[in-house]
C-alpha cells in the first residue's frame, strides 16, 4: 500500500483467494472509492465468462481430430548439408539432362554423380529440392529455351562453342 | 512412465512429454484442464460466446501439432494462451468479425464484492467493452493477471515481453479501464 491507494498488484491474488487483504488494507477499501472501483474491476474481470466456457469439454473432439489429421511426416533431411547436397547434385542433372544435343552420357569434363540419397524421396520431396536449383541452372535453362532467331550471331558462336 | 492416475495430478511438462510418447489420454487430460481458462481468456479478447468451442478447439489442435516448439522454457499454459491468442488475432482479421458484445445476465463475478453484487452485471458489460478498447497488449496483460491469476514472469513468457513492460501494461490498462467505469 503506498501513501494514497492500495498496491495494484494485490488486488488479482486476493480476489483469487490466493492471498487476504491485512487490517490496513481492509480499512483502507472500506473508505477509498478508487480502491473499490479496482476490486470491482478485478473481481468481475475474474468472472468473466466463467458460464460460456464452464461448458467446454473439447478433449474428444481434439483427441479424434489429431487421429484424423495425422501430422506432417518429419522430413528425411535433417541436416543443412544434406539439404545442400541435394541442391547441388539436382542443379548438376538439371545441366546434364536439359542441355539439348548433349548425350546422356557425361560430356569431357563433367562427372555426374549419382545420389542414392535422392531415390527414396517422394515426388513432393523432388520437387522441394529442384526448387532449391540456384540460378546458374535456370538462366541455362532460359538460353536454352530462348528462340534461335532472337540470338546474335556472337551469342550463337559462344553457345557452340560451350556444346562443343 | 507411469499411466495416468486420477489421484496424483501429473504436472504439464509430464502430459506433454506422455503425449509425444504416443499417449493420447495425456493430450485429453490437458484439454480438461486448460480448456475452461483459455475459453475465458478468449472471451476476455472479445471472442463471441459461440466462436468459443471452435477457437479452443482448433487453438489445441495448433497446439498439439507444434508440441516441437515448446521448449519447457515457459509454462504449458503460457504457451497454449498465446497460441489462442494469435489464433483469435488471426480469426478475427481473416473473417472480419466484430465482436457485438451480447449483455450475458450469467457474466457476473462469482466471488465476493463489497459493493454487493447488484452492480455486477452493469461491471461486467461495462469491463468487456472498455477491455476492447484497450490497446491489445494492455487486455492481455490484464486479463492474464486479473482473470487468469499469472504472475508477471508467466505473463512475459506468453506474450513475449519483459515482466517490467508487462507491469506497466497492467498498470496501464487498471487506469484506463477505471476511467471508463466511473
Amino acid at each position: 500500500m503506498n501513501a494514497q491507494h492500495l498496491d495494484s498488484d494485490r488486488f488479482a491474488p486476493v480476489a483469487r483467494g490466493e492471498s487476504r487483504w491485512t487490517g490496513a488494507e481492509a480499512a483502507h477499501l472500506d473508505r477509498c472509492p478508487e480502491c473499490r472501483l479496482e476490486w470491482r474491476l478485478v473481481s468481475a474481470a475474474l468472472g468473466l465468462g466463467r458460464p460460456e466456457s464452464a461448458g467446454i469439454a473439447l478433449d474428444g473432439a481434439v483427441i479424434q481430430r489429431l487421429a484424423r489429421e495425422p501430422a506432417q511426416p518429419a522430413r528425411q533431411w535433417g541436416s543443412r548439408a544434406g539439404w545442400v547436397l541435394a541442391a547441388g547434385a539436382a542443379a548438376v542433372l538439371a545441366l546434364v539432362v536439359l542441355i539439348p544435343g548433349r548425350e546422356p552420357a557425361s560430356p569431357p569434363g563433367l562427372t555426374i554423380t549419382v545420389l542414392h540419397e535422392l531415390d527414396d524421396l517422394t515426388p513432393a520431396e523432388l520437387e522441394a529440392v529442384l526448387e532449391t536449383i540456384p540460378p546458374a541452372a535456370d538462366e541455362a535453362l532460359h538460353v536454352e529455351a530462348a528462340p534461335l532467331g532472337e540470338l546474335s550471331v556472337p551469342d550463337l558462336e559462344r553457345m557452340l562453342r560451350d556444346m562443343e | 512412465m507411469r499411466p495416468l492416475s486420477e489421484e496424483s495430478p501429473q504436472p504439464d511438462p509430464t502430459l506433454v512429454a506422455a503425449y509425444r510418447s504416443g499417449d493420447q489420454a495425456a493430450a485429453a487430460e490437458l484439454v480438461r484442464r486448460h480448456a475452461g481458462a483459455l475459453g475465458r481468456y478468449l472471451y476476455g479478447l472479445g471472442a463471441a460466446a459461440s466462436d468459443l468451442d471452435d477457437l479452443v478447439q482448433e487453438t489445441f489442435f495448433k497446439a498439439f501439432r507444434a508440441l516441437s516448439g515448446w521448449r519447457g522454457e515457459a509454462s504449458f499454459r503460457s504457451w497454449l494462451f498465446r497460441i489462442g491468442a494469435n489464433l483469435h488475432k488471426d480469426w478475427f482479421r481473416k473473417d472480419g468479425r466484430r465482436v457485438i458484445l451480447p449483455i450475458e445476465d450469467h457474466d457476473v463475478p462469482d466471488r465476493s464484492d463489497p459493493e454487493g453484487e447488484a452492480g455486477a452485471t452493469e461491471m461486467a458489460r461495462k469491463l468487456r467493452e472498455g477491455l476492447l478498447r484497450l490497446p491489445r497488449l494492455q487486455r492481455e496483460v490484464f486479463l492474464l493477471r486479473a482473470q487468469q491469476g499469472m504472475e508477471y514472469a508467466e505473463i512475459c513468457s506468453a506474450l513475449g515481453t519483459t515482466p517490467g513492460a508487462a507491469r506497466v501494461h497492467y498498470h496501464h490498462a487498471v487506469k484506463r479501464l477505471k476511467e471508463m467505469m466511473r
